[in-house]
């Protein structure tokens, strides 16, 4: 317990302090609400069935940080410390695996949550868009989708070859991973067959099950989305504990 | 009970074999080095000893028990320094220590341990913008914090300028002076010389000599050394005909460089010798011999360290 805590401070204040992967976990969603807010916003509008830009895609906006989190900044983070050679050093300590993996989660659920947090109370706070019924189901919503992600992205950091090919492959997913959550273009505007598409990304699942507690839907009614984010952790939790390793080779 | 036993360790990967039925133990309390050229297979040899690879075959035991199936008891009885180590990214020298601390049930007080090293004034730096020599020294003091019964240390002074592998040098002392045993590799022939109670040479995955250094030297470099530069590359015939003078043991050209080992007058011998072929010197120093003698003897090679001696 004492290595745990000690642990996931020392992730979280490495983490921290690199203003660029800090920037794009907690503060790119809510700053890009503000800025999509302030040019799009105009009132009830007839393409997002009478309501405001924000109100329709507000609930979106979190999947942004899934995106970001998922596929870029946990498995890049990770192979960092693995190339650089830290994992090593702290495996030849009496430190459990499990104990490692436990903070390192800890950590990015913590940045990961900030993040959608903050987005989400910016379009409320800033914008106005009602808050949902019952917020506490929206937040569970938001922490099944991020250790989603975080499984994902533990994968991702098995299978991606180094940290530079998984910036350059991250940051490619990511923009697809965006453009389906709806957040920057609502879904119900796209092309038929661009939606089709969209089916299969799990950020527009997740998206969707934002969407509907937001709007006060029932979790029973939202059974494809929270079964998607669920297989998700399972099929990903497997994945990545067979990936998981400590050393380049 | 030896604090480290290796019996017939062999490593290959793939076609590459490189341990090749390595031997040897290492006894309580003393400071052991590995030595030999970069590539030698001293790194490979350590990570097995640390669990961090396994052997293809052969057998190693470190306080008597297996590096790997053992691993997490040994992870507190042993403490390791690696040639390229890291801690995550953007913490402070404090921090480390904090972290590192938190890991193990009784550690030594940190701030202690980093005055002893010299680097107390560093606490609030953070790791990756110390030089090199600091670096080293916060890696030394967390391999230190649980006072490990015996520790690692792989090409400890690699990195550092004369002056701070001298401060180095008085570390690792002081370490075995607490009863710690030291198992260290090295290409620096003056640091074994310096430091080390036995050493064992690596050449190509093999141990070919294990002894105290005035044991080696004697039994493997007993004749003096004159290494000699001339003005032009010696011509192929030189070093047949310099060993055919008695007093002569051992002629080595390499270009330009010219190392002679011999008895008595040799060095007049060879002078005369060259003088009468017109060969000019453009640089000549005689030494007794040392560790570099006994690798070139055992090896036909130089260890070609990148500091002249």
């Amino acid at each position: 317990m004492k290595g745990y805590r000690a642990l996931t401070t020392t992730l979280l204040r490495s983490l921290l302090r690199e203003p660029v992967g800090f920037f794009f976990a907690v503060v790119f969603a809510p700053v890009l609400v503000s800025i999509l807010g302030l040019i799009f916003d105009s009132g009830p509008d007839p393409n997002f069935g009478g309501r405001s830009f924000i109100e329709a895609t507000l609930p979106a906006f979190p999947s942004l940080v899934l995106a970001i989190t998922g596929v870029l900044l946990v498995p890049v983070g990770h192979l960092n410390l693995r190339e650089s050679g830290a994992l090593r050093r702290l495996r030849l300590t009496p430190l459990r695996p499990a104990t490692f993996i436990a903070a390192d989660l800890t950590v990015n659920f913590l940045i990961g949550m900030s993040g959608m947090i903050a987005a989400l109370a910016v379009g409320w706070l800033v914008f106005g868009v009602a808050p949902p019924d019952s917020l506490a189901s929206v937040l569970l919503a938001a922490a099944l989708g991020l250790v989603a992600f975080l499984a994902l992205g533990y994968t991702l950091a098995g299978i991606y070859p180094s940290a530079g090919a998984a910036t350059g492959i991250g940051n490619t997913l990511m923009l697809l991973l965006m453009i389906s959550s709806g957040a920057f273009i609502p879904l119900t505007t796209m092309p038929d067959g661009v939606q089709k598409v969209m089916n299969f990304s799990p950020v527009r699942h997740f998206a969707d099950l934002m969407r509907g507690l937001w709007e006060g839907a029932g979790w029973s009614t939202l059974l494809l989305p929270v079964g998607v984010l669920s297989a998700m952790i399972v099929v990903f939790g497997v994945l990545a504990t067979a990936l998981f390793r400590w050393d380049r080779s | 009970m030896s604090v480290v036993e290796c019996v017939e360790v062999v490593r290959r990967f793939g076609d590459v074999t490189a341990l090749d039925g390595v031997s040897f133990q290492v006894a309580e309390g003393e400071i052991f080095g590995l030595i030999g050229p970069n590539g030698a297979g001293k790194t490979t040899l350590l990570n097995c000893v640390e669990g961090l690879d396994r052997p293809t075959s052969g057998r190693i035991s470190v306080l008597g028990r297996h590096p790997i199936a053992d691993r997490h008891e040994l992870t507190r009885l042993t403490g390791v320094q690696l040639q390229s180590a890291a801690l995550p990214p953007r913490i402070t020298v404090a921090e480390a220590m904090r972290l590192f601390s938190a890991l193990y049930d009784d550690p030594v007080p940190w701030p202690e341990l980093l005055t002893t090293l010299g680097i107390a004034g560093k606490q609030r730096t953070r790791v990756e913008r110390l030089s090199g020599g600091e670096r080293q020294r916060v890696f030394i003091a967390l391999a230190l914090l649980h006072e490990p019964k015996v520790v690692f240390l792989d090409e400890l002074t690699t990195a550092l300028d004369p002056q701070a592998r001298l401060a180095m040098w008085e570390v690792v002392e002081a370490v075995r002076g607490r009863g710690t045993t030291v198992v260290l590799t090295t290409h620096y022939m003056e640091e074994a010389e310096h430091l080390c109670d036995r050493v064992g040479i690596i050449d190509h995955g093999r141990l070919i000599a294990l002894d105290t250094v005035p044991a080696l030297i004697r039994a493997h470099a007993g004749d003096a050394t004159a290494r000699l530069v001339l003005t032009q590359p010696a011509p192929a015939e030189l070093a047949p005909e310099l060993k055919r003078i008695d007093t002569v043991t051992a002629a080595q050209p390499d270009g330009k460089y010219l190392t002679v080992q011999g008895t008595g007058g040799f060095l007049q011998d060879v002078l005369t010798d060259l003088t009468t072929r017109n060969i000019r010197i453009a640089d000549l120093r005689a030494t007794s011999p040392g560790l570099e003698d006994v690798f070139l003897n055992l090896t036909g090679r130089h260890m070609r360290t990148e500091v002249q001696s």
